[in-house]
C-alpha cells in the first residue's frame, strides 16, 4: 500500500509511514513515479481539505467515494475497499462521512465559492490532489482510496495571504503570516484545527489501513509493507 | 419565523435543553403516518404504492401517543396518506394536544368540512391543507378536478371555527414562480391563513409522474424568482428565514434527516420521511442504528434532488439558534408574524 500526503508537515503529523507527494497537480506525477518505481496494491491519499459539507466541523473526516474535478470529471473507488474502510472507521466510532471530494489547482478561500461548490457538487470537501492522483493510480491500474479531515469548515474562510497558496512548507507560511498581523487570529484558528483534523488523521487511518489491507486481493497485499517507497527528491517539501 | 411565539418559545426552550445535556441526536418534528391510505392519487406522492394490507392498516390512537411519547419531539406533524380518513383521527389529535405537543394535521381538505366537528380548536392544533397551486394547477397536480374548492371551503370553515390554519405547497416542474405568487397572495390576502409552508417536490421513484419534479439547480432558480416578488413582503411562512436562504441557493446546508423521524404503521422509517431503507421497532434503534453518514446531499443518490423542509428545516433551526445573529432575525420574524 502507498500512503501519501500533500505536504511534509501533514506527513509528519498524520505518521503511519506516509509519503509526501506535493500539493497541486504535482502530487498526480509524484505518485505515478512511486508507481513506477515500485509498485503497490492500492494508493491512499489522506491529509486536510477545506469543508464544504456545511455539517463538518475541523477534524471531521470525508471518506470519498468519488473524486471530482474542475472540468467535471469523476473517478469512482473501488466498491468493496471503499465498503471496507467504512466499516472499519464506524466500527471505531470515528466520526465522518461518506461523500466525494472536488478537486481544484488552489485553495478555496471564499465561503460564497464553497457554497456555489457545494451547491454545484455536493462534495464533502475541496482539496487539490485527490483527483489527480486518483487518475495516475487508475492508469497504472491501482485501486485508490482517499481520507481527508476537515481544516477549514465550509462557514469559514481561509486567511487572504493563503489563496495563492501552492504547497510551500511551513516556514513560508509562516513569512507571510508574520507580515500581516491583522490575519493572526485567523492563522491561530487554522493552526488549532490542523492540530485537530492531523489528530482525526492519526486516529483513523491504522483502522482504515488494516480494513483494506484484509480486503485486497491476497496475492497483491501480501509482502507489500506500508511505505517502503523511496521519496523522489522533486517532490519532497 | 412566522410560527406562534407560544410554539417557537417551546421549541427554543426544547433546543436549549438539548444543547445543555449534550444530546447529539433528537427530534424536532415526528412525522407520524398513522395510514397510507389517500383518497387521493397525486402525481407527486411516494406514499400511497404500498399493497393493499398495508394501507389496511391503521396507527391506533394510543400507537401514535406512545411513538409521540418515544421520540420527545415538540411538533409532531401527522400525515400519510390522509389523516382525515382515520376514524380516529380526532382522538388521535386530542391525545397528543393533551400531551402538550404542536401537532400539524396535514390534509388535502377534501374531508376537512366533515370532519371539523370532531376537532376542536387549540393553540397547539393547526390545520395544514396541501394547497399546490390555484383552482387548475392544484387540481392538475392531484389528478381530481374540484379539489380546490373544497379546500377553499374547508379553509374558510376552519378559520370561521377558530382553527389555526396553515397551508403547505409543493413546488413542481409545471409551478410557475407567477401562479406561486398569486397562490400565496391568495392564501394570505382572501383567505387569511396563519401561515404557509412551501418545499420543493421530492423525486420519489415510485411517484406516478417522473415528469413533475425539478432538479436541483432548478429548485434554487424557482425559489429565487418565486421569493425576489415584492408581494413576498406581505407571506408569512413557517419557515426559519435560514431555510428560505437555502431555497434560494445562498445558505449551504447539510440534511438532517433525523431531525424529523417518521413513525408509520409499519414501524419507525429509515432513514427518513422520504426514502423508506426498512423499518424498526423503536425510536432508539432509529437514532442508534442507523449509518446517519451515508445519507444526506453529496452522499447518497438519492438525497441528489431533495431541498425538502422535512430533512433541512431541522438544519436551520439548529443553525439559528447556534447564531445569535440568525436567532434574532428569526425572532423579529415570529414577533412581526413573519419569515
Amino acid at each position: 500500500m502507498l500512503l501519501v500526503a500533500p505536504t511534509a508537515h501533514e506527513a509528519a503529523a498524520i505518521g503511519n509511514g506516509a509519503l509526501v507527494c506535493g500539493a497541486g497537480p504535482r502530487a498526480a506525477a509524484a505518485v505515478s513515479a512511486m508507481l513506477s518505481d515500485g509498485g503497490a496494491g492500492l494508493v491512499l491519499v489522506a491529509g486536510v481539505c477545506g469543508g464544504l459539507d456545511p455539517s463538518l466541523a475541523p477534524g471531521d473526516l470525508v471518506l470519498a467515494r468519488r473524486a471530482v474535478s474542475v472540468s467535471g470529471g469523476e473517478m469512482f473507488t473501488q466498491g468493496a475497499l471503499f465498503e471496507a474502510a467504512r466499516r472499519a472507521m464506524r466500527s471505531s466510532g470515528l466520526g465522518f462521512v461518506s461523500s466525494s471530494l472536488f478537486t481544484t489547482g488552489r485553495p478555496v478561500a471564499d465561503r460564497a465559492e464553497k457554497t456555489a461548490l457545494w451547491n454545484a457538487h455536493g462534495a464533502g470537501g475541496v482539496d487539490m490532489e485527490t483527483y489527480g492522483v486518483a487518475q495516475t493510480a487508475d492508469a497504472h491500474g491501482v485501486p485508490w482510496l482517499a481520507l481527508r479531515a476537515v481544516l477549514d469548515p465550509a462557514h469559514a474562510g481561509l486567511p487572504a495571504s493563503l489563496r495563492g497558496w501552492q504547497g510551500e512548507g511551513d516556514a513560508a507560511v509562516l513569512r507571510r503570516a508574520v507580515r500581516r498581523p491583522l490575519e493572526w487570529p485567523s492563522y491561530a484558528r487554522l493552526a488549532l484545527a490542523m492540530r485537530r483534523a492531523t489528530r482525526s488523521l492519526r486516529t483513523a487511518l491504522p483502522a482504515v489501513i488494516a480494513s483494506v489491507e484484509d480486503a485486497l486481493d491476497p496475492e497483491v497485499a501480501s509482502g507489500t509493507p506500508i511505505a517502503v517507497l523511496p521519496i523522489p527528491r522533486s517532490v519532497a517539501t | 419565523m412566522g410560527i406562534p411565539l407560544r410554539q417557537a418559545i417551546a421549541v427554543s426552550a426544547y433546543l436549549l435543553k438539548q444543547k445543555i445535556t449534550g444530546a447529539r441526536r433528537y427530534p424536532l418534528v415526528l412525522m407520524l403516518e398513522p395510514l397510507y391510505r389517500c383518497n387521493l392519487a397525486c402525481a407527486g406522492c411516494g406514499k400511497i404504492q404500498h399493497p393493499e394490507p398495508v394501507l389496511n392498516t391503521y396507527l391506533s390512537p394510543e400507537e401514535c401517543w406512545a411513538a409521540a411519547e418515544e421520540c420527545g419531539a415538540p411538533v409532531v406533524s401527522i400525515a400519510g396518506g390522509e389523516p382525515l380518513v382515520h376514524p380516529q383521527i380526532d382522538r388521535i389529535v386530542d391525545g397528543l394536544v393533551q400531551r402538550r405537543k404542536f401537532v400539524y394535521l396535514c390534509t388535502n381538505a377534501i374531508l376537512l368540512e366533515r370532519g371539523l366537528p370532531k376537532l376542536k380548536p387549540s393553540p397547539y392544533l393547526t390545520i395544514s391543507v396541501h394547497m399546490d397551486g390555484l383552482r387548475d394547477l392544484h387540481d392538475a397536480m392531484v389528478d381530481r378536478a374540484g379539489v380546490f374548492d373544497k379546500a377553499v371551503a374547508g379553509i374558510r370553515e376552519a378559520k370561521r371555527l377558530g382553527f389555526r390554519v396553515s397551508t403547505n405547497t409543493t413546488i413542481f416542474a409545471d409551478s410557475k414562480p407567477e401562479q406561486i405568487r398569486d397562490l400565496f397572495n391568495f392564501l394570505i390576502d382572501d383567505l387569511h391563513v396563519d401561515g404557509m409552508m412551501v418545499s420543493p417536490g421530492y423525486d420519489y421513484p415510485k411517484a406516478p409522474n417522473q415528469r413533475v419534479f425539478l432538479k436541483r439547480p432548478q429548485m434554487i432558480e424557482t425559489f429565487r424568482s418565486i421569493l425576489s416578488f415584492p408581494d413576498r413582503r406581505r407571506w408569512r411562512f413557517f419557515h426559519t428565514p435560514l431555510f428560505l436562504d437555502f431555497l434560494q441557493g445562498k445558505q449551504a446546508m447539510q440534511c438532517t434527516a433525523w431531525g424529523n423521524p417518521t413513525r408509520g404503521v409499519l414501524g419507525w422509517q429509515r432513514p427518513c420521511y422520504l426514502m423508506a431503507e426498512g423499518y424498526v421497532p423503536t425510536f432508539r434503534q432509529l437514532i442508534d442504528e442507523t449509518e446517519w453518514d451515508r445519507y444526506g446531499y453529496g452522499r447518497d443518490a438519492r438525497c441528489a434532488n431533495c431541498m425538502a423542509h422535512c430533512g433541512y428545516e431541522a438544519t436551520a433551526v439548529k443553525a439559528t439558534m447556534a447564531s445569535p445573529l440568525e436567532g434574532v432575525r428569526a425572532g423579529l420574524g415570529t414577533l412581526a408574524g413573519k419569515a
